[in-house]
């Protein structure tokens, strides 16, 4: 799997986007919001060598990118799978760009606690009912106490992909956002465990993004949720991210640090393969001073956490961190 | 860091772990866990203290005369210099 980032502007502000430093340094240093087509098309020769069946639009918000119903129409023309990261406010044109497309053909995953205004929640609101049977709900922990329950009914008002996409909200490497604190995650474990219970009831199955710790969730906690058709993983497997001048992104929160240029010699998964290499060092240690004599972590049950955090636990010695 | 003209190499970062010191040689793609005697001198080298104050701190931890610390130090400064940690300066 890779990502595309074809928009670097957003017309959301939430305070834990781990996009929205990096993109807005490139908008300032390109002066370019969008990635062009001519750009995009060849990504998509570069997917088809490496036998990447899906193509996956982020930003930004991508759907503002102003040849986005051209766009969709490529890939539909060259039979790839597409998936959308959104904040759900779409123009008309991107509507009906996507109308006509079945949820096999496209998904898409929809920020429900995106910080938008109240005109743009009614815009949201038509998308939904346009676009329902292809939208995966995703939710983002910014608080260790959280309810689902309003994003519960969300999917059942809208007959939404009874499905809920949970992140945690991580920090960005060397930058600011609103991201929870490594303390906060057992609160926010057995909150989660509580909230299953509901979503379990009306068959939503919730799986989890990256950033979660095995430790988060205490031994009763942890049954619940498996009984619940929670899946935990706890790894580290990078979706590579691709922005505009052929930057290649381990990710977004660890973007400052580990990024690649493009370069023809190189394939799709050879570049993401020499970022995972760079990271690994890294991954000796964990998110908490404890991770090192951890069982979970010995055994493979859990990687330590999220890397970005990992290496913000870390000291540099005189001319490291250049 | 300041003992017998040796010094940190560039692009290393460390963390104090339950199980001791990590560092990671970001230059050369490695990483270690120091072992307990060497996480305290590492400690100890972060807090820039003059060379007498660190042998003599250093010896009193691991209980060991300070001769026997001296000596100490200079046997995991060597392993540091092979595992590129620390370089030695010419005088």
């Amino acid at each position: 799997m890779t990502n595309l980032i074809i928009s670097n502007i957003c017309n959301a502000n939430c305070d834990f986007c781990f996009a929205s430093s990096f993109l807005h340094e490139r908008e300032n240093h390109s002066k370019q919001k969008f990635m062009s087509f001519d750009e995009i098309r060849s990504y998509v020769h570069l997917f088809d060598q490496a036998d990447i069946h899906d193509i996956r639009l982020l930003g930004g918000e991508p759907t503002l990118h102003p040849a986005f119903d051209e766009i969709i129409a490529f890939a539909k023309a060259n039979s790839k799978h597409i998936t959308i990261f959104t904040n759900g406010c779409l123009s008309e044109i991107a509507l009906a760009a996507l109308e006509n497309l079945s949820p096999d053909e496209c998904a898409i995953i929809m920020n429900m606690n995106a910080k938008i205004s109240q005109e743009q929640i009614r815009t949201r609101e038509k998308t939904l009912i346009r676009l329902g049977d292809k939208v995966i709900s995703g939710y983002t922990i910014t608080q260790p106490v959280f309810s689902l329950d309003s994003l519960i009914q969300t999917i059942l008002d809208y007959n939404l992909q009874r499905i809920v996409r949970l992140g945690l909200s991580l920090p960005i490497f060397s930058k600011k956002n609103k991201a929870l604190h490594p303390k906060q995650f057992p609160v926010a474990g057995h909150c989660l465990a509580q909230q299953s219970f509901t979503a379990f009831q009306y068959g939503i199955q919730i799986e989890p993004d990256c950033g979660f710790v095995r430790c988060m969730f205490s031994e009763d906690d942890f049954q619940i949720l498996k009984k619940h058709d929670f899946h935990y993983v706890s790894c580290c497997s990078p979706v590579i991210d691709i922005c505009s001048e052929g930057h290649f992104l381990h990710c977004f929160a660890l973007s400052e640090k580990f990024y690649e240029k493009y370069h023809e010699s190189m394939g799709i998964h050879e570049i993401r393969e020499n970022l995972i290499e760079r990271t690994n060092p890294w991954q000796i240690s964990g998110i908490y001073p404890e991770c090192g004599t951890c069982l979970y972590k010995r055994s493979g049950e859990c990687c330590g956490g999220c890397l970005s955090m990992i290496l913000n636990r870390f000291h540099p010695i005189g001319n490291s961190g250049n | 860091m300041n003992i017998w003209n040796y010094s940190f190499t560039n692009n290393l970062y460390w963390v104090n772990d339950r199980n001791g010191v990590v560092v990671v040689d970001e230059q050369h793609q490695q990483s270690y866990l120091l072992g307990s005697s060497e996480s305290i001198l590492w400690r100890l080298l972060i807090i820039h203290i003059d060379s007498d104050a660190i042998i003599r701190r250093f010896s009193a931890i691991i209980s060991v005369s300070e001769d026997e610390g001296k000596g100490k130090i200079l046997s995991i400064l060597s392993k540091w210099e092979k595992n590129n940690l620390v370089e030695h300066g010419n005088d």
